[in-house]
């Protein structure tokens, strides 16, 4: 008896109960199907969230100061204010392996445009911030030395800010006054648009000269952030270890004095987040292994059900000559047929849905072949391991007492 | 030929021992028509179950063809019931929503017989048995003499050297009953041997051989005088479904 007579026997098998073939893949369906959903939200989620830190700017390092300590009650990380301009002079001539250097200090403001107005992050940097961030001015243009060692009042502003004020982010502002804080600034270009990295909006914010930020702005020269790019990637390390040197130095930390500073790469943000998303994935697919794990259990029982009202044909079959192993297959291959339907089922279920989510939910998900692949595998397995069992007991009717079943 | 030497069979539930069968010595000929009669408990049916190796003995030996069918494993009595029995059973025992076509094929299924060549000799078979028009017919389309002829269709296509009839007429009316006689006379005027259990002394009656079972044991074996004919359709016989097809 060939595979494939058994596989059409199977089919009108599942076909004569038509309603309970379908609601015994239905546990399949919706545990593969939610596989394939969890696996997409993972995997769109990290492609996400990497996308977005290797748009901060490549060979990226950010230096933030450490944790103040203030008799003994310790504040936030960042939370010292005990970086200056001099550091940045410092790391800038000293470090071989560093590129360019951009320091940053920001405050919340309120705006001011005509009769608009809005709170939003206003940055004081230096012209090398464009590269180092790689946050290029798409009309007009970014500030020059010039104007930052002239305390100019200019800005470059992101397009949520110009959306805010005009109520269309393509305005052209260029040449506009703002009052920042009530301090009039003029416009001189708009900020490249980057979109929202979760809770930061790269678009929410002001870039002005740090030199007019500290002295009218903020009113102290504190720096709260130094992005530094590296020359190569190859270099994070020895321009991570340069800087530290220098800080320490320029901090004057004894030897065995822990560091007041912090230095962190692309790298390590990255790794972080993919090790946060890599969780969250296997979190999800636990949770959609388990409905799958249940699903197997409802193929089990339906094929023990099946196994019992269909004593009689068993009997039958193995009166004209059927042998144990020629039942088992039939069986067998019933409950791997339910569960690989399902799962194919379920990988469109899975798949419609993701792209659903990603189209109305406005989710990032991202379908690739491997979970497709890996929920077909386990369909046919659970159809394996839960159908040997029922299909044992078919094979294992003795004739006679099948014969005789009523 | 069936030669039985000292069957003996003992059905154990707990500590009760049931002598189904003791002593049975039997010789049945190629070409015989016989029948098992005896009241219930007679061991007539564990006799049937024996001889059509759905069972196996507690001791004797039971020679089916010169195959001693002792100590066969299941899988191998499956494939002696495959190859030389076929099987007609009181309750036609057809597989519903299947059709009479498919029905008929199916001992060839399990012996590796080629889809062609099983649609031709179960098409010729339910030819042979006058249902030419109902091969597609599933058995709730069909009657009771019908399907009793569709069931004994199925137990033809694989050249059994024996058809076991169990009670082959208990649910049919006495039309169908004769019907199926008419049948079972024909084939076994072609050379095949039939074993009949019944407890009907009418339907015992169109056999050649009759032998009474009591309490496990052969009360009487007689051969039948005055035996009667069943009038019934000639089998269609202008095609021969037990010659190979070449293919």
């Amino acid at each position: 008896m060939n595979f494939l007579e058994n596989i059409r026997i199977a089919l009108r098998g599942l076909r004569s109960n038509k309603l309970r073939s379908v609601l015994t893949m239905l546990g399949i369906i919706i545990g593969v199907g939610a596989v394939i959903i969890m696996v997409s939200i993972g995997q769109g989620a990290k492609a996400s969230v990497a996308g977005q830190i290797q748009g901060l700017g490549s060979n990226l390092l950010i230096v933030t100061p450490g944790q103040s300590n203030t008799a003994g009650v310790k504040g936030g990380m960042g939370s010292l204010n005990n970086m200056t301009m001099d550091d940045v002079n410092a790391i800038k001539s000293s470090a071989d392996a560093v590129a360019s250097v951009a320091p940053t200090t920001s405050k919340q403001a309120q705006v001011v445009y005509g009769s608009e107005n809005t709170s939003t992050q206003v940055v004081g940097t230096t012209p090398s911030y464009a590269d180092v961030r790689n946050q290029q001015a798409s009309i007009g243009r970014f500030f020059t030395d010039q104007e930052n060692q002239d305390n100019a009042q200019v800005a470059v502003i992101g397009t949520t800010v110009v959306q805010d004020l005009t109520g269309n982010p393509n305005t052209n502002m260029v040449g506009q006054t703002i009052n920042i804080n009530q301090v009039p600034f003029q416009i001189i270009g708009i900020l490249q648009s980057k979109g929202s990295s979760g809770a930061s909006n790269n678009d929410d914010q002001i870039v002005v000269p740090i030199s007019s930020a500290e002295t009218r702005l903020i009113g102290s020269d504190s720096i709260r952030t130094i992005y530094v790019e590296a020359k190569s990637s190859d270099l994070m390390d020895t321009a991570s270890g340069e800087i530290t040197q220098i800080l320490r130095q320029q901090h004057g930390l004894s030897f065995n004095a822990t560091n007041d500073f912090t230095v962190t790469s692309q790298t390590d943000i990255l790794s972080t987040a993919e090790g946060v998303s890599q969780s969250l994935t296997l979190l999800l697919s636990g949770v959609a292994a388990i409905s799958l794990l249940v699903g197997g259990i409802g193929i089990m029982n339906i094929m023990l059900v099946s196994v019992t009202e269909r004593t009689r044909e068993i009997g039958i079959r193995k009166a004209i000559g059927a042998k144990r192993k020629t039942i088992m297959l039939q069986f067998l291959i019933e409950a791997v047929i339910i569960s690989m339907l399902g799962g194919v089922l379920g990988i469109l279920f899975g798949s419609g849905g993701s792209s659903l989510l990603n189209k109305f939910a406005g989710m990032t998900t991202q379908i690739s072949t491997s979970p497709i692949i890996m929920a077909f595998a386990f369909s046919f397995a659970i159809g394996i391991i839960f159908g040997v069992f029922p299909a044992r007991k078919a094979a294992k009717l003795h004739p006679i007492d099948a014969l005789r079943y009523e | 030929m069936i030669i039985l030497k000292d069957i003996l069979k003992i059905y154990k539930t707990g500590d009760v021992e049931l002598r189904a069968l003791s002593g049975i010595n039997l010789k049945i000929e190629d070409g015989e028509f016989v029948a098992i009669m005896g009241p219930s408990g007679s061991g007539k049916s564990t006799m049937m179950n024996i001889l059509g190796c759905l069972d196996t003995v507690t001791s004797g030996d039971y020679l089916l063809d010169d195959l001693n069918i002792n100590h066969a494993r299941e899988d191998e009595l499956a494939e002696i019931r495959n190859q030389k029995i076929g099987f007609v059973f009181q309750s036609f025992n057809l597989l519903s929503r299947t059709t009479a076509l498919e029905n008929v094929e199916l001992p060839m299924l399990y012996n590796g017989i080629g889809a062609r060549e099983r649609r031709i000799r179960a098409t010729n078979a339910l030819t042979a048995v006058g249902l030419s028009s109902r091969l597609h017919h599933k058995p709730n389309e069909l009657s009771g003499g019908q399907q009793q002829r569709v069931a004994i269709a199925r137990s033809l296509v694989n050249n059994p050297v024996i058809l076991m009839a169990d009670e082959p007429t208990g649910n049919l009316d006495s039309k169908s009953s004769i019907e199926v006689m008419n049948i079972f006379q024909q084939l076994n005027t072609l050379g095949i041997t039939i074993v009949l259990v019944t407890h009907e002394p009418d339907i015992a009656q169109y056999s050649k051989r009759i032998i009474h079972f009591k309490d496990g044991s052969i009360d009487r074996d007689e051969i039948v005088k005055n035996r009667s004919i069943a009038e019934g359709e000639p089998l269609n016989l202008n095609i021969n479904w037990r010659s190979e097809v070449a293919s």
